[in-house]
């Protein structure tokens, strides 16, 4: 028997025999790591070739231009035609465009404009008809000024008359500026710019200016790429692992399992750093080949310096967290397949908040740097820029070290044996499994397009009833039909589906709680979650001027507070946390059942601004049912919570001046410490 | 005999399942069982019976819901590491990875388990003549016939020369030639003094190979004898008419305590 080897020798052992496995399966390696990092130059330089060529092949290609020039001054249309013939090759001929003239004096006269451009399409079809491409006529601009007008009737779709009419358009534009200045000189003398001279300096250097540019550019091609390549690499190391059986038999080994996710998770950032690598060094070589066009990419931009690239290295936790969630998620994956299918939710997952770099205007502060990938992005853009906060930076690899080493633990605990096996033990059985809380899934889906569509169209009919009917008729009919059908899905039959709903009494220092609660949530939203969004994402004004719409104002408190406090309240909580939640709860721990019903909740709200103060509102009164184990603590402060909000927006709140709002945050702990008591329930 | 000497006992082992649909699930109930060096073991009985869930919680693979499993001494939920240094673990499912070659495959499961590079060429080089695997060590797995990969698999489990191996249904899939070569094997292990455990539904296998026999059915070890015990407690002859009497005859009743002694155990 021998030595049990360190942990960071196992965890070698692993990353150099995975790194051998992955680089001997060819066609992967070169899909993902390869392939994109060839595509910049082809990219690139296709695309700069492209426009080249066809751009010489046009400027080589006669076109053929039909004048009217009768109606105008000669003088300013003999120079007009003398500049078209230097556009070389050219081919001027005199058409009869008098149909056109009489059609605008006809059109001045009040006809039709649609019908006007039928007909002015066919006349001017008709005058090419010989094998013009373009028209050019001139009329002066009225009877009383010399001043010429110029038309140029040309098709966008035919590539010889966007031609023509660039040359035509290029030779009367320097006709034009010839004037303006005869003019200029004529009315105002020698010197007309002598008002004053403007230019522009960019204070920025040119590096700056690169990195500006890249900065925006690379945080969502670093997160791309590096999904690419390291999804290969998680895919094979783990998903793929565990459907050849290798998994177990690493899991026999006298090995811990810490060494095992360490040695592949570092596998897994070698293959996403290389191709990360490999695709930076690809764009980098476009750049100093000449093969890039756009501003701030090329060379006699200044380009990057080096330092720069090195300052880039601040990304580096972005990739770490990157890594370790494909890790997780392929680690969860039975199959090969089955990784593949969640590799889209990790990209979405990724590319939102890394997005947030797109975003003009958006501070990298110490708040927003612990935000999963959006720390990162906002640190490389500033890294870029060359303005780079310390004490953002510190929170942002303090923060994203924390995640990285939560998933990889995570993912320690899934790699446990027993997770290994028990899918292929009874891999049919899995398919029959959590059937209560895929029913109350696709109940949720249905009950967010049902508001969707039946919902918002009953509304914009009639607010009153259209609210009436979805708060007291559709969402009443879909919690008894979720609740019913969860119901049937574990029990095959459908009786007792109404206890699922929690509306047993309530016990009465909960009901307390909720009363008190209900003005320190409300103090809670408008003094901290919502600035704190607005800072992210900014409602548009629009949303937040004018308190209520007038139809509400004529509403009247009794009814507005039956229709957007008392309603809601009580439909809400019947289906999302009754129907949905309960249902959830059978098969799922409690903080996804609660995060999937908060979902919904957020997403039924049909507003990218309300989601998260609606996600975190649906979360919390989840707590409070799972808590409580009932449904009307939630319902109270549901309503309570709404009517505040009624009364804010009608700017009556009904104890003037508000002392009270000012114990509101204290209220609140004292509600909330009320629901830790126990109910009288076991 | 002394206790010490036991390859492995299991004591009241159990496991349960939690499936939604069907509530839990008693894969293994109260199971006692104890196996010597020097014997062959054959845990006898048909699908779904708990055999593979048996011999997993014995390799560790599986945490036991309650009861108590040593593997040489050494306790399975107390020491798992330990235990994996001490037995060899083969089951249809445990995979080779089909980018490395044989060779390769022996040397790193080799370095996982700590052996040094001196040992570990020489004994590479001792199992891949034992098993007759020159001819296409340098293959990838990916490329060699059930019989070879099963060879490998089989190199694999006794690199480190465990006192202990435990092969779950070791000769399904393999063909005549392949799984006599496997039975071979496991015959050559009895004289080396070390103890074999392997789960099969073949009753010739059984028949031919195991010292002593258990026979499990729904989780529960309804008898355990040589071959003959067995056929004097049922009154059949054949193998399989032992067998089919065991099953059918004594379903209903819990746990018959012909291992019972082992309760007196310490």
């Amino acid at each position: 028997m021998s030595a049990a080897p360190h942990p960071a020798r196992i965890g070698r052992l692993v990353l150099a025999s995975e790194v051998r496995q992955l680089i001997r399966d060819r066609r992967a390696l070169f899909a993902a790591v390869v392939l994109p990092a060839l595509l910049y130059p082809l990219i690139f330089w296709s695309q700069g070739a492209l426009e080249e060529s066809s751009r010489e092949i046009l400027e080589a290609r006669e076109v053929n231009v039909a004048l009217d020039f009768t109606r105008a001054d000669p003088t300013v249309t003999g120079r007009a035609r003398d500049r078209l013939a230097l556009r070389t090759p050219i081919q001027l001929f005199d058409a009869d465009a008098s149909e056109l003239f009489a059609l605008e004096e006809e059109q001045t006269e009040g006809l039709d404009s649609q019908l006007a451009a039928a007909r002015r399409r066919a006349i001017v079809q008709e005058i090419l008809g010989g094998g013009g491409h373009i028209l050019v006529t001139a009329v002066p601009h009225s009877k009383t000024t010399s001043r010429t007008v110029f038309e140029i009737y040309y098709d966008i779709k035919d590539d010889e008359a966007r031609e023509a009419a660039d040359r035509a358009e290029g030779a009367l534009g320097e006709i034009d500026d010839e004037l303006t200045r005869a003019r200029q000189r004529a009315l105002l003398g020698n010197d007309p710019a002598a008002g004053l001279d403007l230019e522009a300096v960019d204070m920025a250097s040119a590096e700056d200016a690169s990195g500006a540019m890249l900065g925006r550019l690379l945080p969502l091609l670093a997160v791309m790429v590096l999904l690419s390549g390291g999804s290969y690499a998680a895919l094979a190391v783990f998903a793929g692992e565990r459907e050849a059986g290798t998994l177990e038999t690493l899991l026999v080994q006298p090995v811990q399992g810490g060494a095992l996710v360490g040695g592949k998770f570092l596998a897994v950032l070698l293959a996403g750093m290389v191709t990360l690598v490999a695709n930076l060094a690809s764009i980098v070589a476009c750049v100093a080949l000449g093969l890039t066009t756009g501003p701030g990419l090329a060379p006699q931009n200044g380009g990057l310096d080096w330092w720069r690239f090195g300052a880039g290295m601040i990304y580096l936790p972005g990739c770490v967290l990157v890594c370790a969630l494909l890790c997780l998620v392929c680690g969860r994956a039975r199959t090969f397949r089955e990784g593949q299918m969640t590799i889209f939710p990790v990209m979405i997952l990724t590319a939102l908040p890394t997005a947030v770099v797109l975003q003009p205007g958006v501070e990298f502060t110490p708040l927003l740097a612990a935000v999963p990938f959006t720390g990162p992005a906002l640190a490389l853009r500033d890294a870029l820029r060359g303005e780079l906060a310390l004490h953002a930076s510190t929170v942002m690899v303090a923060t994203h070290a924390l995640y990285a080493w939560l998933l990889l633990g995570r993912l320690g605990a899934i790699l446990d044996a027993e997770r290994v096996l028990s899918g292929t033990d009874s891999g049919s059985e899995s398919a029959q499994r959590h059937m209560a809380s895929r029913t109350a899934k696709r109940w949720g889906f249905i009950a967010v397009l049902a508001v969707y569509v039946i919902g918002v169209r009953l509304q914009s009919w009639n607010l009153e009833w259209g609210l009436t009917l979805t708060l007291w008729v559709l969402m009443p009919a879909l919690t008894v039909l979720c609740a019913r059908r969860a119901r049937r899905a574990r029990e095959r039959h459908a009786k007792g589906w109404l206890g699922d709903l929690r509306l047993g009494p309530p016990a009465p220092q909960h009901l307390l709680g909720a009363l008190l609660a209900a003005p320190g949530l409300a103090w809670a939203m408008r003094e901290g979650l919502l600035p704190l969004l607005t800072r992210v994402l900014p409602m548009p004004q629009s949303a937040l001027e004018g308190g209520l719409p007038g139809t509400m104002e004529a509403m009247g408190t009794p009814l507005l507070l039956f229709l957007f406090a008392l309603s809601p309240g009580i439909a809400e909580e019947l289906f999302f946390r009754g129907a949905l939640l309960s249902n959830l709860r059978r098969d799922l721990s409690a903080g996804r059942a609660l995060l999937w019903q908060a979902l919904f909740f957020a997403a039924t709200h049909a507003s990218i601004y309300r989601m998260i103060p609606t996600g975190v509102l649906g979360l919390l009164f989840g707590v409070l049912v799972l808590r409580t184990r009932c449904l009307w603590p939630a319902i109270v402060l549901h309503a309570g919570y709404n009517a505040l909000l009624v009364f804010e927006g009608m700017e009556r709140l009904p104890w003037a001046d508000a002392v009270w709002w000012e114990y509101a945050p204290w209220a609140a702990p004292i509600g909330l410490a009320l629901f830790l008591l126990p109910s009288r329930r076991p | 005999m002394q206790t010490e000497a036991l390859a492995i006992r299991a004591e009241a082992l159990t496991k349960a399942f939690e499936d939604p649909q069907r509530g839990t699930v008693q894969a293994v109930r109260e199971l006692d069982m104890e196996c010597r060096f020097g014997e062959i073991y054959g845990l006898l009985g048909p699908n779904g019976a708990g055999k593979t869930t048996t011999l997993r919680m014995l390799g560790t693979i599986l945490a036991p819901t309650s009861g108590k499993a040593l593997v040489d001494g050494v306790d399975v939920a107390a020491d798992p590491l330990e235990v994996r240094r001490r037995i060899g673990f083969l089951s249809s499912s445990t995979g080779l990875y089909p980018r490395l070659t044989a060779r390769e495959t022996l040397d790193y499961f080799g370095r996982l388990h700590g052996m040094d590079e001196q040992t570990l060429a020489v004994r590479v080089d001792e199992l891949i003549d034992l098993f007759a695997i020159r001819s296409f060590q340098d293959g990838r797995c990916e490329g060699l016939s059930t019989g070879q990969r099963q060879r490998v698999s089989i190199a694999r489990a006794v690199l480190h020369d465990p006192p202990v191996l435990v092969l779950d249904e070791p000769t399904t899939g393999l063909d005549i030639l392949a799984s006599s070569d496997m039975i071979d094997f496991i015959e050559s292990r009895r004289t080396d003094g070390r103890c074999v455990l392997f789960s099969t539904h073949i009753l010739s296998e059984a028949e031919r190979l195991c010292d002593r026999i258990g026979v499990i059915s729904e989780g529960r070890l309804l008898a355990v004898g040589t071959l003959e015990e067995l056929r004097q407690r049922t009154g059949e002859h054949w193998l399989e008419d032992v067998f089919k009497a065991l099953v059918r005859g004594v379903a209903p009743d819990p746990a018959p305590r012909d291992v019972g002694k082992l309760g007196a155990a310490p």
